[in-house]
């Protein structure tokens, strides 16, 4: 059990920081916060109905995910809106389908996994849908590493020249969501987008190249899950909560310490 | 192969590079049009400038030529290809579009020769990786525009007017038909202006192409251009033939 929760937390937050990285570059954010919260709202109901909260989370998040990266360049401004909106009504969604799982089912143990997330989640079949989602992942980007470069370097000018923008946002996020809605399990639905934004946003303030950024990214969301992991055992706390902890602990000691060795160096120049 | 049938197809279906009929485009969340009923139909070969003062409307008139703006009234068509169609992505693959807005941060790492070769990636399928005749061409462009010894510097690190080569650069190695320029010398220093323009006019002359060159700064194009829209308040004003 122990195995599996540090595999399934390395591997979920490699694939979450990563993922983070080109949803960041691409603008996405706001798409993949939707998608996140959609997930939640499939899980909540998946309590209700006595499903597999994975499943109905993944059923949830990826129509989003194709929904919204089909309307991606028809509605331009209003997506953002249109996406606020849609997280609202998520989050409704996923707090009604809690509710009325805990005066019906009284399912507190399962609940507390939604929200916070629970290392005794991640079954073997999940893991085994995680590496999988991984190496879909790898195979994509491989093959189509200079399109997402050209799109990631300059969105315009990539649509101008031909590449399909729309295939590849919903690629990512149908990628993205999935790998969400197994690390829900992990981390809780509240703090899943934790592993997805804050490594790419500690990264970029580093103001590393490229391809330092492509190492840099997912060592560092790798680290601060099994960091939490680690904190998570230690101190009896819920795991989502002690990974995203790590992780905004780690960004702020990364941050900090950057300021002070530019200070120096400026200072002593 | 079906997608480069579909591109050979678009192009023996109609001789107009851009057809625009009635066209009226607005920005999102704006009430009014940037331009208003649009009409204008070019073939190749050509050199179009379009002109006019600042708020005329140029640059969302190019991008409603590539489709990246779509008409909410009227009918733009590339290379006949109505702008709205989804095979619009295929067509694009046969032009290349320089931005208005192309400066990079300093933090901006591909270098110049990633830069440039990005410009092949919309014709290249999966897997497919850069050539040596794509080395070649790359260096024989980047020779051309006088930007050989920047190839493995970080674009970010460059001048503004650097910057510029290099985009034009990469719309040239795509062997593009159709060039979308968007203020292209705005950057770029009044003797190099010359040059370059002379350089993109050879190579329309050379491969019966087409430009359409936004600039409010009528020289160097002018006297190259073979059509000259003056746009004024989102309306064409005048349209001089050469």
């Amino acid at each position: 059990m122990i195995l599996e929760a540090i595999l399934s937390s390395a591997i979920g937050a490699y694939l979450c920081s990563i993922l983070g990285f080109y949803i960041s570059r691409l603008g996405l954010s706001t798409l993949a916060f939707t998608v996140a919260h959609a997930a939640l709202a499939g899980a909540a109901i998946a309590l209700v109905l006595g499903l597999d909260m994975t499943y109905l989370a993944m059923v949830f998040s990826i129509t989003t995910a194709v929904i919204l990266g089909l309307l991606y360049d028809k509605l331009s401004f209003a997506l953002n809106s249109i996406c606020m909106t849609l997280f609202s009504f998520f989050n409704a969604v996923a707090l009604l389908a809690i509710y009325y799982s805990n005066t019906v089912v009284l399912a507190t143990a399962s609940i507390s996994a939604v929200l916070w997330g629970s290392v005794l989640a991640v079954t073997i079949e999940k893991l085994v849908i995680l590496i999988g989602i991984v190496a879909v992942f790898t195979l994509y980007v491989s093959a189509y590493r200079k399109h997402i470069d050209t799109i990631l370097f300059d969105k315009k000018i990539a649509e101008a020249e031909g590449i399909n923008i729309v295939l590849h946002v919903v690629t990512l996020l149908i990628l993205a969501s999935s790998a969400i809605s197994i690390v829900l399990r992990i981390v809780g639905g509240f703090l899943v987008f934790t592993l997805l934004y804050v490594p790419t946003a500690l990264v970029s303030s580093l103001q590393l190249s490229i391809k330092k950024q492509y190492i840099a990214i997912p060592l560092f969301g790798t680290t601060s899950a099994l960091l939490g992991l680690g904190t998570s055992f230690v101190f009896d706390l819920p795991v989502g909560v002690s990974i995203a902890l790590s992780t905004i602990a780690i960004a702020v000691i990364a941050v900090t310490t950057k300021m002070i060795v530019m200070k120096i160096v400026y200072r002593n120049r | 192969m079906y997608r480069r049938a579909r591109v050979s197809e678009a192009l023996r279906r109609d001789s107009y590079v851009v057809e625009l009929t009635n066209v009226w485009v607005r920005y999102s969340g704006s009430g009014k049009p940037a331009i208003r009923n649009i009409t204008l139909s070019l073939r190749k070969p050509c050199i179009a400038l379009v002109t006019g003062p600042n708020g005329a409307g140029k640059t969302t008139l190019i991008e409603t030529c590539l489709g990246l703006l779509k008409p909410f009234r009227g009918r733009a068509k590339l290379f006949g290809v109505d702008t709205k169609s989804r095979k619009i992505v295929d067509v694009r693959k046969l032009c290349s579009y320089v931005p208005q807005d192309f400066m990079k941060p300093p933090y901006e790492s591909y270098t110049v020769r990633q830069v440039i070769a990005m410009g092949l990636t919309s014709t290249k399928t999966a897997f497919e990786p850069i050539t040596q005749s794509d080395e070649e061409n790359i260096m024989r462009i980047a020779r051309l525009l006088g930007i050989e010894d920047l190839l493995d510097k970080p674009i970010g690190k460059l001048s503004g007017g650097q910057q510029q080569r290099v985009f034009i650069a990469r719309a040239l190695i795509r062997n593009p038909q159709a060039l979308f320029l968007d203020e292209p010398f705005s950057s770029i220093d009044r003797d190099s202006r010359y040059y370059i323009a002379k350089v993109l006019k050879s190579y329309i002359e050379q491969n019966n192409a087409f430009a359409m060159v936004v600039s409010h700064d009528t020289e160097p194009i002018e006297s190259l251009s073979s059509i000259v829209i003056e746009l004024v308040d989102g309306t064409i004003k005048k349209v001089v033939e050469k």
